[in-house]
């Protein structure tokens, strides 16, 4: 009779999940990180330089069982400069002028697969996929792809508030929808405007708390296909996204132009055959000014692009070491298009050559060393190492 | 359209979009798990056993993946009182937070079906997708098991695809190495014939 009962207990306790998975998956507070330090070699008036571009603190609370916190605290270019600004800018001694940002914050809610609400909060803005995946494993160059500069301002965030899921019966499909702060001028200032040249739309995203302009919203519609789910073979390999952001840019009080920008991606990689392991990355963006006459500066016309288009070869090595020689044609053109009335001068746009390596070490840190040089402009070849870290 | 009409609109939607039932990101227990992957099985046993030093350095070397668990908590699915596979509770980390899945293995290792039963992030969940998943169908501890090679990525999503396909690589090892030996010896499923 015993020998019964004490199988029967064995029975049950063997029914529940031990203790030890409990504490595997225990929940809390999570916090990661990642990061990347470069050195550039230019030949313009850089010089030779030491970057300690990011880091960045990722704290992230399961709130709920259906609710998710996530958060980036990132601290550029080494630190910041509390006198950094106004007329005392540089004088106080301190060795930082980087930034400190609040690049995300928000609580993602479930509601079922294909809709979740993305809360009032700090999101990026759902445009490349460099955009909202911008971990240094994810892109093989030191530098971003310079479309995400001037074309896409990567790291691109804004207040917002959206809703994203899958799409219904199309496994391979999701979506998102994100309403955002609009483009802004800091209500005319200068040195923020929408300009050619090495500023782009970089310098119009709007300060976090402005107050008085942007008084627009914008709203991004995205659409990703990710092939790794079908049926058909070739397409599991196969990835790629379109995505558009509309809103309204107020250079002045008295001035504004809808603003149009759109961008196509694609990527493939090679599981089997001849080209088994090369992959494929095609990535174009463009911007369209309504009322490009709006825009004061005479060499933005109604139009900005950027592109690149990148073959990489992944070796792989021991456990998750990889060597990655890639090459790439990128470039972005600030200047294309035509105005209205207003007169307008072509000033033509920036083309590179990237090329390097990546050597992925393990799945938490990578070396890099890539050349990007110019295709117009000597002195903007630059020769660059880093180090990426992730975990 | 102004903008305060704008955010009355959002408010409104947030307000209806409150009102819906919340889904857990825990999809599936682990009894609901095994019957979608053993749905003809009669009977399901649980058991629990804990590795000793050696095993745990053997399914390590085998697999290649550090263990994140001292022992295996696993049903083996029965029909008329026969073995016919196991369901094997494992969890790795997605890009933050721990993942829970199963796989379900047939007698000679092969895998049937994995299920996830917790994804306890917003980012990265696209490894419930059934189309992903089902690649990792008739692999054993002797496939590749490795993203990008015999696994599809899902981009965006790669940490986790990357650790769930590593995890399901260390089940099939745990089972080849540790338990289904174990069943052997206890006369409860036949020595497998060597390849």
């Amino acid at each position: 009779m015993q020998q019964r009962l004490d199988k029967i207990k064995e029975a049950e306790a063997a029914n529940r999940p031990p203790e030890w998975l409990n504490q595997a998956s225990a929940k809390g507070l999570s916090f990661n990180f990642y990061g990347e330090a470069k050195y550039n070699m230019t030949k313009g008036s850089n010089g030779n330089y030491f970057d300690p571009h990011r880091f960045v603190l990722i704290p992230g609370f399961k709130l709920s069982d259906n609710a998710y916190f996530n958060s980036e605290i990132e601290i550029e270019h080494g630190g910041v400069d509390d006198e950094s600004s106004g007329s005392t800018a540089g004088k106080s001694g301190s060795r930082f002028r980087g930034a400190l940002e609040l690049e995300q914050f928000y609580a993602d809610v479930k509601i079922n697969d294909w809709l979740n609400w993305r809360s009032l909060g700090i999101s990026l803005i759902p445009v490349g996929s460099v955009n909202l995946h911008h971990e240094p494993n994810q892109f093989y160059s030191v530098h971003r792809p310079i479309m995400y500069k001037y074309i896409i301002p990567s790291t691109w965030m804004e207040g917002s508030m959206g809703f994203f899921g899958d799409i219904p019966q199309a496994e391979s499909l999701s979506w998102f929808f994100l309403v955002s702060q609009g483009l802004s001028s800091s209500d005319g200032n200068d040195s923020a405007r929408i300009a050619d040249g090495s500023k782009g739309v970089r310098d119009v995203r709007p300060g976090l708390n402005a107050k008085g302009d942007n008084r627009q919203l914008a709203y991004t519609m995205r659409l990703e296909y990710n092939g790794a789910s079908s049926d058909t073979e070739w397409l599991k390999s196969l990835s790629g996204s379109a995505s558009t952001y509309f809103g309204n840019y107020q250079e002045t009080t008295t001035t504004d132009t809808n603003v149009y920008l759109w961008d196509l991606e694609a990527k493939y990689r090679w599981r089997d055959g001849f080209m088994k392991n090369f992959e494929l990355i095609g990535d174009y963006a463009q911007w369209h000014f309504a009322s490009p006459d709006a825009i004061a500066d005479a060499n933005v016309g109604d139009r900005m692009f950027g592109y690149r288009l990148e073959l990489a070869y992944h070796h792989v090595l021991e456990g998750d070491q990889e060597l990655i020689p890639f090459f790439r044609l990128e470039g972005y053109d600030t200047s294309e298009g035509s105005k209205d009335t207003n007169s307008f001068t072509d000033t033509g746009s920036s083309n590179y050559l990237t090329y390097g390596v990546y050597y992925q070490l393990n799945r938490h840190m990578e070396l890099k060393a890539a050349v990007r040089q110019s295709m117009d402009d000597a002195d903007n070849t630059e020769f660059s190492i880093g180090v990426g870290y992730q975990f | 359209m102004k903008r305060t009409t704008q955010l009355t609109w959002l408010a409104l939607a947030v307000v209806l979009l409150s009102t819906l039932p919340a889904q857990a990101m825990r999809y599936l227990t682990p009894m609901q798990a095994q019957k979608l992957c053993f749905p003809e099985a009669d009977q399901f046993e649980w058991q629990q056993r804990k590795f000793t030093a050696g095993e745990a350095a053997r399914i390590q070397r085998a697999s290649g993946v550090a263990l994140k668990l001292p022992g295996a908590w696993y049903a083996l699915a029965m029909k008329d009182s026969q073995v016919i596979g196991a369901v094997i509770v494992d969890c790795v980390k997605g890009k933050h937070e721990a993942i829970d899945f199963v796989v379900a293995l047939d007698a000679e290792g092969k895998v049937r079906c994995i299920e996830i039963l917790e994804y306890r992030e917003s980012i990265g969940d696209e490894v419930r997708r059934a189309g992903w998943r089902k690649q990792f169908q008739v692999k054993d501890s002797h496939s590749k098991l490795k993203l990008n090679d015999d696994i599809a990525n899902i981009a965006g999503a790669t940490i986790s695809c990357r650790n769930v396909t590593e995890g399901v690589r260390r089940v099939c090892h745990t089972w080849q190495l540790v338990l289904r030996p174990a069943l052997v010896s206890a006369k409860r499923l036949p020595k497998l014939a060597s390849r």
